[in-house]
């Protein structure tokens, strides 16, 4: 039986919660998530099944006081993974107390907003400045005036970026949308 | 006081509230998780996730002050500004209290 297993997954930023499932189901089934070292590229250990919640934090290891972060986890009983693209892993054994690394809503919601604000705006405004007057110059001057083989493949590959750029900007929209309405009290 | 920070922490959160009384006494994170913890019976436990949020959030309001660290634990404890909002939240639960038991504080002035 091979030992090492790799998995091609994509999860966005709104999408923490999924990939906090899907680690831990994985875990289950007996592949101990070893590390993400590339967006979507997982690997996995085979073990026999075990019984771990996997959560994710947005938290960068670039933070000057990212090390206090970790120690506090540590404290806590949660084992340290990784750090992803300001994002960090951590697991539990699932049997023991206080599976949860947000115990007030207020706090998740913090977390979400910041997620929104490093995240989410970035995207927007490259859309807004880069992609969106690119697209609209390129669609602007019609298909029909396309002459070479070059500006064709120009032309394909911007209308491509510019709808996934359209769709990840209002899937996006509507799971901070969704995670917020989650968890806020009124 | 500013009125902003007035806005923001009072009422308080069940969360702020205990890691501001925790912290008249020097602490960290953790140390101040479990003794929330015990205080209350087991009744109130605090995530890492949250406390962190929460220590951050009343260090930049100067709520509390950065001490020192020690083996890469942070020490805080209560300012100035943080002991005048504790008072006041207490008096404010003091009279939730004395309300919920049926006292009537009318003729008294606040």
């Amino acid at each position: 039986m091979e030992r090492t297993i790799k998995e091609f997954k994509i999860f966005t930023i709104v999408d923490f919660e999924k990939e906090e499932r899907y680690l831990t189901q994985m875990s289950k089934k007996g592949y101990r998530f070893k590390k993400v070292s590339f967006p979507g590229f997982y690997s996995f250990e085979r073990v026999e099944p075990e019984d771990y919640v996997y959560r994710l934090t947005f938290k960068s290891s670039w933070d000057s006081d990212y090390d206090n972060y970790i120690a506090l986890f540590q404290d806590s009983g949660w084992e340290y993974i990784q750090e992803f693209m300001g994002w960090s892993y951590f697991r539990k054994k699932s049997d023991e107390k206080n599976t949860e690394i947000f115990s007030d809503n207020e706090s998740k919601v913090e977390e979400i907003d910041k997620i929104f604000k490093s995240r989410y705006i970035p995207l927007f405004v490259i859309f807004s400045l880069l992609v969106l007057p690119n697209a609209m110059r390129v669609f602007s001057s019609g298909f029909h005036r396309l002459r070479s083989l070059h500006e064709y493949f120009l032309f394909l590959f911007i209308a491509i970026l510019y709808t996934l750029y359209v769709f990840l900007i209002t899937y996006c929209g509507l799971g901070i949308y969704k995670l917020r309405s989650k968890y806020l009290v009124k | 006081m500013d009125e902003r920070i007035k806005r923001i922490y009072i009422p308080m959160t069940e969360t702020s509230f205990y890691i501001l009384f925790s912290l008249q006494e020097e602490m960290h994170g953790y140390s101040i998780g479990t003794y929330v913890e015990r205080i209350t019976g087991g009744e109130v436990s605090i995530s890492p996730g949250t406390m962190y949020g929460s220590l951050s959030k009343m260090e930049k309001d100067g709520l509390i002050d950065f001490i020192k660290e020690e083996e890469k634990r942070k020490i805080y404890k209560i300012s100035d500004l943080g002991r005048i909002i504790l008072d006041k939240e207490i008096k404010r639960i003091e009279r939730l209290y004395k309300n919920s038991k049926g006292v009537d504080l009318s003729g008294k002035d606040h």
